[in-house]
């Protein structure tokens, strides 16, 4: 049987991994696996590339991931913690593309050594070798959009400490679920909806979450902020209970589901 | 001048400025305290200085309780820090400073001028420049003024309305009538805000009136704003403000939908 | 065709006069509006809102919005929006407080709690008052600037109203106003607004007048108003 192509993808932290295995994912309509190994992914990502790509399947690390390998282009993408020379693979390294992305101004680095391919990403060397991020899980919070607004907008401009990489997914009252995304170097703030069913039945039970690359960050103080934007249980019934006789008003009833 | 919001800093640097213009008279539009860390040091200047001054909606928060128009913060996330300012400030305010603000009056007038601090009907009225401009002439007409001194958004600006003419025709049943009506030159003027810039950069504003001329001058005046963000953090204030503070935004965003006009 | 009343004041007899008069119209009523007052401070308020509740045959089903007196006992019961009665008491009386109070029963009462506020339709606002308060008593007297405000408020280019009780149209035909606007970084140009025409529209008093019940037609097609007068009562005649 063929072999499906295995890519390797590794760099520092912040450099734009899952942005480049997204954009690869997003322009294929191919069945593809995607499975991270060193635990640089975070649930972000998979829920992201999951929502955006429904032709991709996430693989967690030590699922037998080996036998996918065979029947479809798997994309793997290797922390930078973990060693290069030691990766334990299915097959043989050489039959692998390996992918570095490198910052901008890295002009040597083991990266450069191991790949077969080197990008280089629009991250300056300063901004992706910053102290490993926090990561706030906020499974089960709804936001009040108008405070994730403004609370976005103090997080990147420096409030809490300054950022050179952040992207969160959020619940907000009306259902949806939103990505946010933010690099310095990266094109403009990106925000959109994620393509999942609204969630209008009490707290959401799917991920949602924030992760910061940055220096002095004031984690405890971005925590009390993000939960001082969500909505308590009364209020969340209430505009919950809103939002369902709207739509039960707008919508045939047939079509209801 | 308006707003200083428990500003000392920002408040000597302007009082230090007025000197400077060699101004007669100052007017103060309310907001004394509020948000910021020195609320009893702000009161007693004013006091001792003996400027004309007009209750402000945080002044009246604080004699009456947290009561502010439920249209006043657009997010769960304002309202909490509007909450948490207030709460310090009540803590806070010496009960001879209290009783200050409780006898404050809600207009001021001096000849064809009047002062209040949102609009002649409410406190918390924004008149934003923006408004109706019919809307904005009824506002100084309400008053039987030809200026209208007010404060409250943050941002100062002067409006002039010119030429406004209106034909009516009335009809009952014992018959019919039509008037004419025309209005002569009035004027909005914004006094900014001392201690709580809107305007997208740290310094205080405050405005100047000629009463001869009738010519305004917009007053923007830098202080050392990173001695009032110090004290925000030293004091136990939320240290958010003092960032926003530094980067001339409000402490906490209020609703300014000029369409939105406050019922209470 | 719509059909706006106000002012009724408890008075069944005139609000029978008003109904059997929109019988004898050959047009159908698409809307019946009572702006208010309704009741007034006698025990035929109750009958009255009885009769409201239940339209015969063939007659329309009023919409009914809150006005000055219906505001006045529900302050009584401490359910309005200020505390005192002291609009009622320096306009009739410390005892037309006992009077109302004991006019008015607790299923009236329970009706007059259930009642909207205004109606926006159109781009019409039918209240009793003005929508700053229910007193506001609007005549043709009124300051030009202060109905423009009124309108502005609601967003409508028409405003139906009966606190006053008179009948009148007050047409505000055609205005203009320039603006100037400085700020520390800009100096706009002066900049005009033109009015498009609007009005205000007093629709009179039903019960008001003993023998003499006056309401308002309108036609939202052809945006005509009709005021109308339906005598009474023994002195229906040439009186």
């Amino acid at each position: 049987m063929d072999r499906h192509p295995i890519y390797l993808v590794t760099g520092p932290c912040g450099s734009g991994k899952t942005t480049w295995i997204h954009q690869q994912l997003i322009t294929s309509t191919e069945p593809s696996a995607y499975i991270c190994l060193g635990a640089d992914a975070t649930p972000i990502d998979l829920t992201y590339l999951t929502a955006t790509c429904p032709h991709v399947k996430p693989i967690s690390a030590g699922a037998s991931w080996t036998q996918l390998a065979e029947i479809q282009p798997l994309y793997v993408e290797v922390a930078p913690q973990l060693d290069l020379a030691s990766l334990q693979l299915p097959v043989s390294i050489e039959s692998c593309q390996r992918i570095a992305i490198v910052p901008k101004g890295l002009i040597e680095s083991e990266y450069h050594d191991w790949a077969t391919q080197t990008l280089i990403s629009e991250v300056t060397e300063k901004n992706a070798t910053l102290t490993a991020s926090p990561r706030w899980g906020l499974t089960g919070e709804v936001l009040d959009p108008a405070s994730l607004n403004v609370f976005w907008d103090e997080l990147i401009q420096g409030a809490y400490g300054s950022v050179a990489r952040a992207k969160g997914i959020f619940e907000i009252v009306d259902g949806r679920s939103f990505y946010f995304s933010f690099g310095i170097g990266y094109p403009d703030l990106t925000y959109f909806e994620l393509p999942l069913p609204p969630g209008l039945t009490g707290r959401p039970t799917r991920f949602s979450g924030l992760e910061v690359v940055g220096d002095k960050l004031q984690a405890q103080v971005i925590m009390e902020t993000l939960q001082d934007c969500g909505l308590d249980d009364n209020a969340l019934a209430y505009y919950q209970d809103q939002i369902r006789s709207q739509l039960s008003t707008e919508l045939p009833a047939e079509v209801l589901i | 001048m308006s707003c200083i919001h428990g500003n000392y800093e920002a408040l000597n640097a302007v009082l230090s400025d007025i000197d400077r213009q060699k101004a007669d008279r100052i007017f103060c539009l309310g907001d004394l305290v509020g948000y910021g860390p020195h609320p009893n040091a702000v009161v007693e200047m004013i006091r001792s200085m003996d400027i004309p001054t007009v209750q402000g909606c945080w002044d009246e928060d604080i004699v009456e309780g947290l009561n502010a128009c439920e249209c006043s913060y657009p997010s769960i996330l304002a309202e909490k820090r509007g909450k948490a300012a207030h709460e310090w400030t009540n803590d806070q305010i010496q009960p001879e400073v209290r009783e200050y603000l409780a006898q404050l009056p809600l207009s001021l007038r001096e000849e064809n001028l009047c002062f209040v601090h949102g609009s002649p009907h409410n406190q918390h009225e924004y008149l934003m420049p923006e408004i109706n401009a019919f809307t904005a002439l009824e506002r100084v007409m309400a008053t039987g003024a030809d200026v209208l001194f007010c404060g409250h958004t943050h941002i100062p600006y002067v409006r002039t309305l010119d030429a406004g003419q209106l034909a009516v025709k009335v009809q009952q049943p014992e018959g019919t009538s039509t008037k004419q009506f025309t209005a002569p030159l009035k004027q909005i003027i914004n006094a900014g805000s001392v201690g709580e810039p809107r305007h997208g950069r740290p310094n205080a504003t405050y405005v100047i009136y000629d009463t001869d001329d009738k010519l305004t001058t917009l007053r923007e005046v830098e202080y050392d704003y990173q001695l009032t963000c110090q004290a925000i953090i030293d004091k136990g204030l939320p240290a958010i403000f003092a960032w926003r503070l530094a980067q001339g935004l409000e402490y906490a965003e209020r609703a300014e939908d000029p369409t939105h006009v406050c019922e209470r | 065709m719509w059909a706006i009343a106000s002012g009724i004041e408890g008075n069944l007899a005139a609000y029978e006069a008003v109904v059997a008069d929109l019988k004898k119209s050959r047009q159908e009523v698409e809307n019946f509006y009572l702006l208010g007052d309704i009741i007034g401070p006698t025990a035929e308020s109750n009958r009255l809102v009885k009769r409201i509740q239940q339209p015969r045959n063939g007659e329309p089903i009023p919409l009914v919005c809150q006005g000055w007196w219906e505001e006045q006992i529900l302050i009584l019961h401490t359910l309005g929006r200020t505390g005192e009665p002291t609009e009622l008491i320096d306009r009739y009386g410390i005892d037309m407080t006992k009077t109302l109070w004991d006019a008015i029963d607790s299923t009236t009462l329970k009706w007059v709690q259930s009642l909207e506020f205004g109606f926006a339709e159109l781009d019409c606002f039918l209240i009793h008052g003005s929508s700053v308060d229910v007193s506001d008593e609007l005549t043709p007297t009124t300051d030009p600037i202060q109905m423009l405000d009124k309108l502005s408020r609601m967003e409508a280019n028409q405003l139906f109203c009966g606190r006053s009780g008179l009948a009148f149209e007050y047409k505000i035909e055609s205005g203009s106003l320039t603006s100037q606007v400085q700020t520390l970084d800009t100096l706009s140009a002066p900049t005009p607004t033109v009015l498009s025409p609007r009005r205000i529209v007093g629709v009179g008093s039903v019960g008001r007048i003993e023998g003499k019940a006056s309401y308002t037609l309108y036609y939202p097609g052809s945006n005509k108003l009709e005021f109308k007068t339906v005598r009474y009562g023994a002195k229906k005649g040439f009186g």
